[in-house]
């Protein structure tokens, strides 16, 4: 079952550029150069239910833009998608209630206050019942090891600590579908693997459809079998990860660096 | 049922987050007290050199209670959100309320209301004992039952100021940074609501203008009732025009907030 469908999904932009110095500042207070960003330009791709995707590109190739777009924080500026049923930004409560969102550098939790509160908070928005919430947080906490933190402030988590919290607190109502930007950004490798793992175990014991961004190639190796990679808001490649490298001796990071120099000559190409 | 739950949760976390930053509240109150001191000593001159028993229309003990009251007044009513909501603007924060089943102005006001609970009846409490203290050494005697009314008038001022800066709030929208923005309507509305002195100090011209504003419903009418310059059915016509405001208020910031969304949205990569 196809449990997310993109279908040339384009987010394009307006900024405006200063050239360098104060009479440019001036110039800049009357008139500015209009310029149009291309973030993402016509993706398409679906996803299966239960399937984890490792979603790469370079800085700046548009990945968070569209998972913005698949949880109905962006509207496209043209194209379709569905996430589980629903058109994102339509922002419907019964979407809202069966996904989630992580971004490993922004905070869901409330940083004076101890973790558990808005695991609690988290409970009442979701509407999770009592047993339920207990069985899913005891659980998730024992798997992240994280017992002896619960009563401490936020803020005075390591980055790491802060992290397993996040994850624990987006996962309280179990949602089918997660969309995972960069969850292991910072962190020291020992962090990287319990995460990883936790990625693993729930997707095996849950089936959530998971999507997945990560600089880290250990992240992306070890827990996705299919990758879709994007470069300059263009699909560049979507299938299975093991393929990228089968035909040469180089490793996945070095071809992978391959195919983004060649989508970038032959944009210059078509230019 | 669901929806109480949830919206209570916000309340009783903003009250425990409070308390994480009670030192904080503390010096910001002691501090205050330094204005009230200050007018309560001019006051105190003005009526001490002048031939009039009355000035303004106020006599010594109304006028002194007045502007004590004004400058615990605004403790009262004080907000704080409207930062809250820039930092939130500016670092892409209010993506949680498109992502999750939760409304940004029921999180925002039911926040705000677990602060203040906290906040005033601390605030409650030292203007009970300065009144007591005014009362005793300048031999005022105070109604119980203005005291009573004002209690009850009090949380409409600070819904009007409440709804007020959450209107201000959506400008930074457009600015990223609103910090003059809140502090130039700060200084405006603590005058134009009487939050200083009383609005009769501008003169009649000036007060029949202010009527048709909704500041002096967030300081001079309340404060009117507990030294007793308006009474009986006109605290009640007053009451209804606080609520009048509340609901004026709350309307333009849906209004207000759409506008600024679809700017968010748009400015977004």
């Amino acid at each position: 079952m196809q449990i997310i469908k993109v279908e040339n999904l384009k987010k394009h932009y307006d900024y405006y550029q200063k050239d360098q110095g104060l009479k440019n500042s001036f110039k800049n207070m009357v008139k500015r150069k209009k310029l149009k960003k291309e973030a993402v330009n016509g993706i398409t791709f679906n996803v299966n239910a239960g399937e984890i995707v490792g979603f790469i590109g370079p800085n700046g190739a548009g990945k968070t833009t569209t998972l913005k777009m698949l949880s109905g924080i962006l509207y496209p500026t043209s194209g379709i998608a569905t996430v589980g049923g629903y058109i994102p930004w339509e922002r419907k409560k019964a979407f809202k209630m069966g996904f989630s969102i992580v971004m490993g550098q922004k905070t869901q939790l409330n940083w004076d206050l101890p973790a558990v509160e808005s695991f609690n908070l988290n409970k009442y928005i979701y509407e999770v019942d009592d047993t339920e919430f207990k069985r899913t947080v005891d659980e998730l906490i024992e798997i992240l090891e994280v017992e002896p933190l619960l009563k401490t402030q936020v803020r005075r988590l390591s980055l790491g600590e802060r992290m397993k919290m996040e994850l624990i607190a987006a996962l309280v109502h179990r949602p089918k579908i997660i969309f995972l930007d960069e969850p292991t950004i910072g962190l020291d490798f020992i962090s990287q693997k319990t995460i990883r793992e936790f990625i693993r175990r729930y997707n095996e014991e849950t089936g959530a459809t998971i999507l997945l961004t990560s600089h880290y190639m250990n992240d992306i190796e070890s827990l996705c079998k299919r990758a879709i990679i994007i470069n300059d808001g263009l699909l560049i490649y979507d299938g299975n990860l093991a393929d990228i490298a089968a035909n040469s001796d180089a490793s996945i990071e070095e071809a992978i660096e391959k195919m983004y120099n060649n989508a970038e000559s032959e944009s210059i190409e078509r230019r | 049922m669901k929806a109480i739950k949830k919206y209570y949760t916000v309340y009783t976390l903003a009250m425990q987050s409070v308390m994480q930053y009670k030192t904080d509240f503390f010096i910001s109150l002691v501090s205050g007290g330094f204005t009230i001191i200050i007018q309560f000593f001019l006051w105190t001159a003005i009526y001490g050199a002048s031939e009039n028993p009355q000035l303004f229309g106020f006599e010594y003990a109304q006028m002194v209670t007045y502007v004590v009251m004004a400058g615990i007044m605004g403790k009262y009513i004080s907000t704080g959100f409207e930062y809250e909501i820039m930092e939130d603007i500016m670092e892409g924060n209010l993506n949680r309320f498109f992502v999750q089943p939760i409304g940004h102005l029921p999180y925002r006001l039911f926040g705000f209301l677990g602060v203040k609970t906290m906040e005033n009846a601390m605030v409650i409490l030292i203007s009970a004992a300065l009144l007591g203290i005014i009362g005793i050494t300048a031999g005022i005697q105070y109604s119980v039952m203005n005291i009573v009314l004002v209690l009850l008038i009090a949380p409409f001022s600070l819904l009007i100021n409440c709804m007020l800066f959450y209107c201000l709030s959506v400008t930074n929208f457009w600015l990223t940074w609103g910090w003059g923005v809140f502090n130039g309507a700060r200084v405006v509305t603590t005058i134009l609501s009487g939050g200083i002195f009383p609005l009769d100090v501008f003169g009649e011209t000036a007060l029949a203008v202010l009527k048709f504003l909704p500041f002096q419903y967030i300081v001079y009418f309340p404060l009117s009732v507990v030294v007793g310059r308006v009474t009986g059915m006109d605290v009640i016509y007053g009451v209804l025009i606080q609520i009048f405001w509340i609901i004026a208020f709350y309307l333009l910031s849906r209004v207000l907030w759409k506008i600024g969304m679809k700017r968010y949205i748009a400015a977004r990569g």
